[in-house]
């Protein structure tokens, strides 16, 4: 597999490096670095929360569909401890973009902490706010129910994303993110993409 | 034959029957590559698609470059629309409304202004005043002939 290891912890993909190039080339140093910025945020408040549970993890990977983050291989958490543990990413940004907002300062850096974080609120898989609802949903009616009810919801919302986007495209050929988010949330579907935190499945 | 216990077994293993276990893993592996091939199917579908149906109507060959283009210089308004909504959230907007606004800007596509609607109008003006003017011409070639 084509990887750039940093560390023990941490490994960028080709993908990852390919990505970042373009979108330094289109967005430029102005944009991507506060991008940058709030995904370290985002990623530094898992972790955080995962040690403060006790549950330690393991490695963090970058590749071009985003970042996965391995916990400690054999622990099995609880479903209280994955809905906390998939919020706390979202809840670092929001709580970042409430402090750059309270200081009036960086709206680019406070722009891009209030995207991440309610981007990844979405109850879509493989986002933490599908992580965080499966986790609810299994705590309610078990987890195959919430697995397949989920997989459904996932598959349905990447679809019609892709629908809409590409129906915007037609009336706006310059306007190409929402089929480009599409494309990338079917992908992870098709993947197989099921947690971003992977461990041993509960069976 | 006989095994190191001494008991009899087959010389030959027997036909219709396992002799060994599956590993366990088997279906798990073919299940992979099935998705697999799924995703590479499902990424050559939408491909073929957007050149087919999308592509057939939209993208002209002269009309590629400047496509890519126009999105490329795009991307500038994204980092701005970005900057706005952390201007916007300063100034005390309410966040939902913000990010309503900021993805009806970036994702939907651009409305009318009312610049092209006044220029549209001249235009309509000065093609009806054409159009009166050929009128009369042909008017006045017909009394002509008469």
């Amino acid at each position: 597999m084509n990887e750039l290891r940093l560390g023990r912890f941490c490994s960028v993909s080709a993908g990852f490096i390919a990505l970042a190039l373009l979108s330094l080339y289109l967005w430029g140093p102005p944009l991507l670095g506060p991008i940058l910025l709030a995904a370290i945020c985002h990623e530094a408040g898992h972790i955080l929360v995962a040690r403060g549970l006790g549950v330690p993890a393991a490695h963090l990977r970058l590749t071009a569909f985003g970042a996965e983050l391995t916990l400690a291989p054999g622990v099995v958490t609880s479903f209280w401890q994955d809905i906390v543990l998939s919020l706390s990413g979202p809840a670092v940004n929001l709580l970042a973009a409430a402090v750059l907002a309270h200081l009036n300062r960086w709206p680019m850096l406070l722009g891009a902490n209030l995207l991440l974080g309610a981007f990844n609120l979405l109850p879509v898989r493989p986002l933490d706010g599908g992580n965080a609802l499966f986790a609810l949903l299994s705590l309610l009616a078990g987890d195959r129910r919430s697995e397949l009810t989920l997989e459904a919801l996932s598959l349905a919302v990447a679809v019609a994303v892709c629908a809409l986007g590409a129906l915007v495209f037609w009336q706006d050929r310059r306007k190409l993110q929402l089929l480009l988010l599409g494309a990338w949330l079917l992908s992870e579907r098709m993947r197989g993409g099921a947690c971003i935190f992977t461990r041993v499945p509960i069976k | 034959m006989t095994n190191q216990n001494g008991r009899r077994v087959a010389s030959t293993p027997r036909k219709g029957k396992r002799t060994k276990k599956p590993a366990a893993n088997v279906g798990v592996v073919k299940l992979e590559k099935r998705l697999n091939r799924l995703f590479w199917q499902t990424v050559l579908s939408v491909l073929l698609f957007l050149v087919v149906f999308v592509g057939g109507g939209m993208l002209r060959g002269e009309g590629v470059y400047d496509t890519v283009q126009s999105w490329i210089t795009r991307q500038d308004d994204l980092a701005q629309a970005v900057e706005t909504l952390g201007r916007s959230v300063s100034e005390g907007e309410q966040w939902s409304q913000a990010i309503k606004d900021w993805c009806v800007d970036t994702f939907l596509p651009a409305q009318g202004t009312q610049d092209t609607a006044e220029v549209d109008t001249e235009t309509l003006l000065e093609q009806g005043t054409v159009y009166q003017s050929a009128n009369q011409r042909w008017a006045g070639e017909s009394t002509a002939l008469e």
